[in-house]
């Protein structure tokens, strides 16, 4: 049980990391929030689940690349802010190059014609 | 590293990132169910929802706490807490595995303190390994092997040998000093000038000999062991330049030895140099060689070299110039360590040994208890836990168990090493450096780590051979005992039993040797007599005459003591103090140029000696009043001298050159230690020979001869009140401390050995007993299809029997092969003594036997519906 629901992180994983620094470019801001921002931004298409989420912060947090302290929220309560540290900054710089050449490789290869008639 | 850092600071701070999850999911919930409560959704309705969209919140809660990326930590202390569990669970399992552990962990480090304090730490030289001890090769009597060397010997052996890079001598000596509140002897070590360059020793204070300082006029000066510096001059770097009077004569304190130095004896407190006067003759032989072997030149090489060496100093009347020598050399450790290093390394196999049953009876253990575990293991694997993950958390549980096995041994061989101590005989080197220090723990460490491995695989072994469904079969029902299973029972069984026999039959060997050894005829009765020793040392004994009115009123006086029957006065005392050794000759029989002359014991005694310890007299007189300086010379001989040098004639009437006539034959005493054969002796006359080292003797009708000691202690002192008095104690104890070493050694093998028994029967009964568990219901069918109970006790006694076969034939057979081993430390066994074995093969199949008994007798009362239904 538990291995299914790994293999599904680990699926999304580079990609929901490289999505919450850049979502943490704006500021610092805590987990729903971020969940919520990609909901939006993505025209809701992506849904982020909390069971991937949190592990997925703990693990940037572990790795250096954000930050967290607590602080109120808008609505005055104590809620744990993440931010981003020059590390993750500079991360989120390899990591989104990455991605643009992974996925203008993969777009190559899913439309080999768009190429030909160029 | 970095993150390592912020992992353990996470770590610790632990308890607090449990809590911030725990609100930080919270927060999410309510962030969430606020904003559902924004979209329209009642307050109840929205929670509910928010809880569903977040799905398994134990689960999140884990996810999460793997990031943090402590996940093995955890998994470790989930196995050692399932394991401590475990083990809490079974208090009787815990605690019979802990206790064979600490037991055989405990043995095993207590012996190994004192191999590392005794055998391992380095000897006090420099480069010991280039030195070795040089000796001639002589006559039994006159130390055989370890003949002593006469200066000439020494100063050939420098002039012509190639392979030394220097020889030096000693001769142990003894002063009495007289500067403290209480008269005192000293042990003392005469040495030659060159003794500590060879050495590679400096002095921690002061200086050591310079190269004109041993000979003949030169000025006294002596170096002082640290022990004695402190107790007398309590560290006082002063005492430097001073003088001491050492029996009479000054001598100046020129240095302070490093404390480890022990060397030629532990004993010594003084270092003073030899004067070395060039040889007239050959002998007398006295001195003991140390020498450092060139860079490159083996032992070997040395001793071939030697052997073509031949004397050019001036010969005795016996010995010829031109002679070859007969040289004998042996590496410094060895003379220091002795026969101790071998019985040292056989009380470590031995304790291994024990080790090693005491493993496998856990291992047992572990198999019996793993059988019930065959469902719990069987149904993690069918769930998908790896092989691996399995075997680490047995192998935790294992480590955990020896690990507390360890510790508690620890505990054990700190009570042992301190009982060691008192048992040990002072005769062992280096006994004060033995502790539990690092290096022991770090043994025992690893001793326990490899122990827990062993045993802790031991179930693996065995269950990765049984299939899935095999096991799953078998735990559901319990019918026979698989035949894998039953193998490795047998094997384990069979493993422990020869191992104990090969510890039994060691062990008997040396209790054997031992109660032959303290069965030897020394020739003299000792009970009730109290000995001492009083070296007439200074200006007051310089003089043979001064001797001669000394001793008849030290008789005299002690004589007169109430309960004093007889009061002996000698140079030698049996077991093993004998003073010297010469060669004669008898009138009328010219010496054999080509034949090394005839050597005795020379022992002067008093008239009473003989009567004061229970010699029988053989032929002939005793000495009387009557033999004095002014009578005719006269001496007495021992049965072997008679035999040997007399064979087939009457002694009495032949003359001894310079000793005179031999008026008597007595019975043969030992004074070469009880194991050495027996020596030639001739008696002579106090009257007529002199000697400075006396033995004072008093045979008493008092129960303890302690009491006299005050007594004799007045006497001595209202005839000089500078003398001291040495080695004060009884006749019996002086025998008890020429066996200690050999008591100590078989004390404790014997000890081990009766370990070793009663874990290979506690073995034993455990796997028959197991075994007749697993077979109720077999039992339970033979018995209802009519086996008579005869049959099924036969049953359960035949698996034990061929397994005492087994075990007791290996035992033999590794014993034929390693008792040889032992063969330097027993004396008249032979290392393959029949007795013996017959005697141990009868003890451990019998208590294996009896061990099988008990559970076969409760095989029979199986009751066959109860069995059947038993599931």
């Amino acid at each position: 049980m538990s291995r299914d629901v790994r293999s599904r992180v680990e699926l999304l994983q580079g990609t929901l990391e490289l999505l919450i620094l850049r979502t943490l470019l704006a500021g610092p801001t805590h987990g729903h929030a971020i969940a919520k921002h990609i909901h939006r931004t993505s025209e809701e298409l992506l849904q982020i689940e909390t069971g991937s989420l949190y592990p997925a912060l703990h693990r940037l947090e572990a790795k250096g690349w954000i930050g967290a302290s607590w602080e109120l929220s808008n609505k005055g309560k104590r809620a744990r802010f993440y931010r981003l540290t020059p590390l993750g900054r500079k991360q989120l710089v390899t990591e989104r190059s990455k991605w643009e050449t992974f996925s203008r490789a993969v777009a190559l290869i899913l439309n080999p014609a768009d190429r030909e008639t160029e | 590293m970095n993150s390592f850092f912020r992992k353990l600071r996470w770590l610790a701070q632990r308890r607090d990132k449990e809590a911030e999850l725990r609100e930080e999911l919270r927060f999410h919930l309510d962030e969430e169910a606020g904003h559902r409560q924004e979209d329209g959704l009642a307050a109840d309705e929205a929670r509910f929802a928010a809880r569903r969209e977040l799905g398994n919140l134990t689960l999140v809660e884990e996810d999460t706490r793997a990031a943090w990326g402590w996940t093995w930590l955890e998994e470790i202390t989930q196995d050692l807490r399932y394991g401590l569990r475990l083990l809490r669970k079974s208090p009787g399992f815990t605690a019979v595995a802990l206790l064979t552990l600490a037991l055989g962990i405990g043995a095993n480090t207590a012996i190994f303190s004192v191999v590392n304090a005794v055998l391992l730490k380095s000897l006090p030289f420099k480069d010991p390994e280039q030195l070795v001890m040089v000796w001639n090769r002589g006559a039994a009597a006159a130390g055989g092997d370890r003949t002593p060397l006469a200066v000439a010997d020494l100063l050939d052996w420098r002039a012509q040998n190639r392979s030394f890079a220097d020889i030096a001598a000693f001769q142990l000596d003894s002063f009495n000093y007289a500067g403290g509140d209480l008269p005192e002897q000293l042990q003392a070590a005469n040495v030659t000038a060159n003794f500590f360059s060879v050495l590679g020793v400096q002095a921690q204070l002061g200086r050591t000999f310079l190269p004109k300082e041993d000979r003949p006029g030169a000025q006294h000066v002596v170096l002082l062991s640290d022990g004695f510096w402190r107790r007398r001059f309590a560290g006082d770097t002063q005492v430097l330049g001073r003088t001491l009077d050492l029996g009479g004569e000054a001598y100046t304190v020129i240095g302070i030895l490093p404390a480890r130095l022990d060397f030629p004896a532990k004993e010594v407190s003084l270092w003073t140099t030899l004067q070395l006067k060039p040889p007239t003759r050959r002998g007398p032989y006295f001195l003991t060689g140390v020498a450092r072997l060139k860079k490159d030149v083996s032992l070997q090489r040395a001793r071939v070299e030697m052997s073509t060496l031949k004397t050019s100093y001036p010969s005795s009347q016996y010995i010829l110039s031109g002679q070859q020598f007969n040289f004998n050399a042996l590496p410094v450790s060895e003379f220091i360590l002795g026969d101790v290093r071998l019985a040292l390394l056989v009380l470590m196999a031995a304790a291994t040994l024990v080790l090693l049953i005491a493993t496998v009876n856990v291992a047992n253990l572990m198999v019996v208890r793993s059988a019930g575990r065959v469902k719990e293991m069987s149904l993690r694997t069918a769930l998908g836990a790896s092989s691996s993950r399995i075997i680490r958390q047995l192998l935790t549980e294992s480590t955990l168990l020896a690990l507390t096995g360890g510790a508690l041994g620890t505990l054990l061989a700190v009570v042992g090493v301190r009982v060691l101590l008192k048992i040990a005989p002072d005769t062992i080197p280096r006994l004060s450096q033995v502790g539990i220090d690092g290096r022991v723990l770090g043994w025992t460490a690893l001793v326990s780590v490899v122990t827990g491995l062993l045993f802790g695989l031991a179930p693996k072994w065995q269950t990765t051979r049984l299939s899935l469904e095999e096991a799953l079969k078998e735990s559901g029902r319990a019918t026979t005992e698989s035949t894998g299973k039953r193998r490795w029972h047998n094997l384990l069984v069979v493993t422990e039993l020869s191992l104990a026999v090969m510890l039994l039959i060691s062990a008997g060997l040396l209790t054997k040797s031992f109660w032959r050894l303290q069965r030897v005829n020394s020739g003299v009765s000792t009970e009730r007599i109290l000995t001492m020793q009083i070296p007439l040392r200074g200006p007051r004994y310089e003089k043979a005459q001064q001797l001669d009115s000394f001793y008849p009123r030290l008789l005299e006086r002690i004589q007169t003591l109430p309960s004093v029957r007889a009061v002996a006065v000698s140079n030698s005392l049996p077991p093993d103090s004998n003073e010297y050794s010469d060669n004669f000759s008898i009138e009328g029989r010219p010496a054999v140029p080509s034949q090394p002359p005839p050597i005795a014991y020379m022992i002067l005694v008093n008239a009473d000696f003989f009567r004061a310890f229970g010699i029988p007299l053989r032929k002939g007189r005793f000495f009387t009043a009557a033999d004095t300086a002014n009578s005719p010379p006269v001496a007495i001989i021992s049965e072997t001298t008679a035999r040997q040098f007399f064979p087939n004639e009457d002694p009495l009437g032949k003359r001894i050159t310079e000793k005179g006539e031999i008026v008597g034959v007595v019975a043969d005493v030992k004074y070469s230690g009880l194991a050495d054969s027996m020596q030639p002796a001739i008696y002579e006359p106090l009257t007529q020979a002199h000697t400075w080292d006396a033995f004072l003797s008093v045979r008493t009708d008092a129960a303890d001869p302690m009491n006299l000691i005050t007594a004799v202690r007045d006497e001595i002192k209202s005839l000089d009140p500078e003398l001291p008095v040495s080695q004060v104690g009884t006749l019996e104890s002086r025998f008890a401390t020429a066996v200690a070493q050999p008591r100590f050694r078989t004390t404790l093998i014997a000890s081990f050995a009766a370990l070793a028994l009663v874990l290979a029967v506690v073995g034993t009964y455990g796997v028959i007993s197991y075994s007749v568990t697993q077979r109720t219901h077999e039992i339970g069918i033979r018995v209802a299809l009519g086996a008579p109970r005869k049959s099924v006790l036969k049953l359960v006694l035949g698996q034990g029997t061929a397994l005492a076969i087994a075990g007791v034939l290996i035992g033999l057979a590794g014993s034929f092969a390693l008792t040889g081993l032992l063969r330097n430390l027993l004396f008249n066994v032979s290392a393959t003594d029949w007795p013996t074995f017959a005697g141990t093969t009868l003890l451990l199949s019998g208590t294996a036997l009896l061990a099988c008994y008990f559970p076969a007798r409760r095989a029979t009362r199986v009751d066959p519906m109860q069995a059947l239904r038993h599931e």
